[in-house]
């Protein structure tokens, strides 16, 4: 028992290191600028989806006392705060320049306690795309099959509506749904599944015309379970990506604890390609500034590569540094020195993991991390991990 | 997967009698949707123009559009329907932007409209 223990802890420490060799230099840019520039995942983010909301969590954000709550995270979409009838699914896919850059625009802010200097923090932060490439063939198959299933629906529902004098009894209501569903040709699996459903149900219910319209409800609610996991794989599809991708990215922290002050910047930059959405190559600039004690402000370029299989994800890496720093020197003999350092450096990296089985899987990072201005060394790193899990990752299946 | 039934009445009266009327449904906020339409208690057609006839063909029936959005988009939860009515090559007469929320990610929302003729 206690080797198995020393053994998750060993690959639990190995993959925390792994992980923050990788968060050094991510090639992206932040999902949440705001939260990134506090180095910090507020405990509760709030997302609000409309004006309405947006106005109460704006005001659940203070206390009493009209103060900022601490450890708080705000996320917002302004575009998506109001209705946009016009919007039709083919501009949402292939939008313009203009279009793209309101759809992806996103703002967040974040309050933190720093726990080390006991200083309130406050971070602000946008997001933007200019370019979004295309959407993957495999959309347009599976958002086909969705529409077959809703247009079902919307046929079950229109013959709910006109139940009355002429449409008096189920099975007569039922002959309508048929009808206008070969008439909308509807392929036979899906007639066949209404008729399946009508069978199971017709009996539960008389042809009073309110029993009617109870009957044709349930209809569609079968018919709305069944596509539930369409639906979902249609709004991830949504999401997969093609082609070219420019994205940005700007932050701000301010230290609030006394007068509030500005004490680091962030801006970012990302143009990336698509081959597939599991096969990238990207190039990241990015500046940041941060001021203090010890200053530093440094310009980054970097290339990298992505594939993700299956089985395997492999990445490569390459990132050019130039950073200014100002680190003040303390000693007990004399007054504290600012020393300036200006320096080229560079970060080469390759990280690979392989997936055996759902229980195990290996990791190896290889490569040089930048010199930085506060840590002595050469920065080169070799990390070999694994990860195995002793419990299934896949979710119980429960019996009926 | 919640259902939100929004139920819709209004009324359309003809200007012409002579001219072809058109229903057509336009689904917005980036999010998909199919219809199908039904004059009286006949069904007319899904997913497409509807050509309903002329003034004398429709006067004293109704007109149902059953619209069905679900809500596949992680940015909004909003949906909407538009209702177009066309006489010949005139302008088209507009019934909405009909908007709802779902109340969460991935619900449908089934719009009815039913127009009097009259």
């Amino acid at each position: 028992m206690k080797q198995k223990l020393l053994l998750t802890y060993t690959a639990l420490l190995l993959l925390a290191q792994t992980t923050n060799a990788q968060e050094a230099a991510r090639l992206t840019v932040p999902s949440s600028p705001a939260f990134s520039i506090l180095n910090f995942e507020p405990s509760a983010v709030m997302r609000p989806v409309n004006a309405r909301d947006l106005a109460a969590d704006v005001l659940n954000s203070f206390d009493g006392d009209g103060k900022l709550r601490l450890n708080l995270g705000l996320e917002v979409m302004p575009y998506w705060l109001s209705s946009h009838p016009t919007l039709t699914r083919s501009k949402y896919l292939r939008p313009s320049t203009g279009q793209t850059f309101l759809q992806s625009l996103s703002i967040s802010a974040a309050t933190v306690k720093d726990s080390a200097t006991g200083n309130n923090r406050l971070g602000a932060g946008f997001r933007f795309k200019l370019a979004n490439g295309r959407p993957v063939p495999e959309l347009e198959v599976a958002n086909t099959e969705l529409k077959a299933r809703t247009t079902v629906v919307s046929i079950i529902n229109g013959v709910k509506n006109v139940v009355g004098p002429v449409i008096n009894t189920r099975t007569l209501a039922a002959q309508n749904v048929l009808t206008a569903l070969a008439s909308a040709n509807t392929s036979q699996q899906l007639i066949a599944a209404v008729q399946k459903d009508t069978a199971e149900l017709i009996s539960n219910y008389t042809d009073s015309p309110s029993d009617i319209k109870l009957f044709l409800d349930e209809l569609i609610r079968r018919r709305v379970e069944s596509y539930g996991q369409l639906a979902e794989r249609v709004s991830a599809l949504l999401y997969q990506r093609k082609g070219f991708i420019l994205e940005f990215a700007g932050a701000a922290g301010y230290n609030t604890t006394n007068a509030t002050s500005l004490d680091k910047t962030g801006v970012w930059g990302n143009a990336s390609y698509f081959v597939s959405p599991d096969d990238l190559f990207t190039l990241t600039a990015r500046f940041m500034n941060r001021s203090g004690d010890s200053s530093l402000r440094n310009a980054d370029v970097g290339i990298g590569f992505l594939k993700k299989t299956e089985r395997y994800n492999i990445s490569l890496e390459g990132m050019l540094r130039w950073y200014r720093a100002e680190v003040v020197d303390r000693s007990t003999v004399s007054p504290p020195v600012a020393r300036l350092e200006k320096e080229f450096t560079y970060r080469l990296a390759v990280q690979s993991s392989y997936i055996f089985n759902d229980y195990l899987s290996i990791n190896l990072n290889l490569g040089k991390d930048f010199n930085s201005p506060f840590i002595a060394g050469k920065g080169f790193f070799s990390i070999f991990g694994f990860n195995y899990s002793f419990f299934s990752r896949k979710p119980a299946e429960l019996k009926e | 997967m919640a259902v939100k039934h929004v139920d819709l009445d209004d009324c359309y009266v003809p200007k012409s009698s002579d001219k072809e009327i058109v229903v057509k449904v336009e689904i917005g906020d980036g999010q998909d949707g199919s219809y199908s339409v039904f004059l009286g208690t006949s069904f007319i057609v899904a997913n497409a123009p509807a050509r309903l006839g002329k003034k004398a063909d429709i006067m004293g029936k109704s007109t149902i559009v059953s619209a069905i959005v679900v809500d596949v988009l992680q940015e909004t939860n909003w949906t909407s329907m538009t209702v177009l009515v066309t006489e010949g090559s005139g302008k088209p007469t507009k019934f909405g932007p009909y908007k709802t929320q779902a109340e969460t990610h991935l619900d449908t929302v089934i719009y009815t409209l039913k127009l009097i003729h009259q």
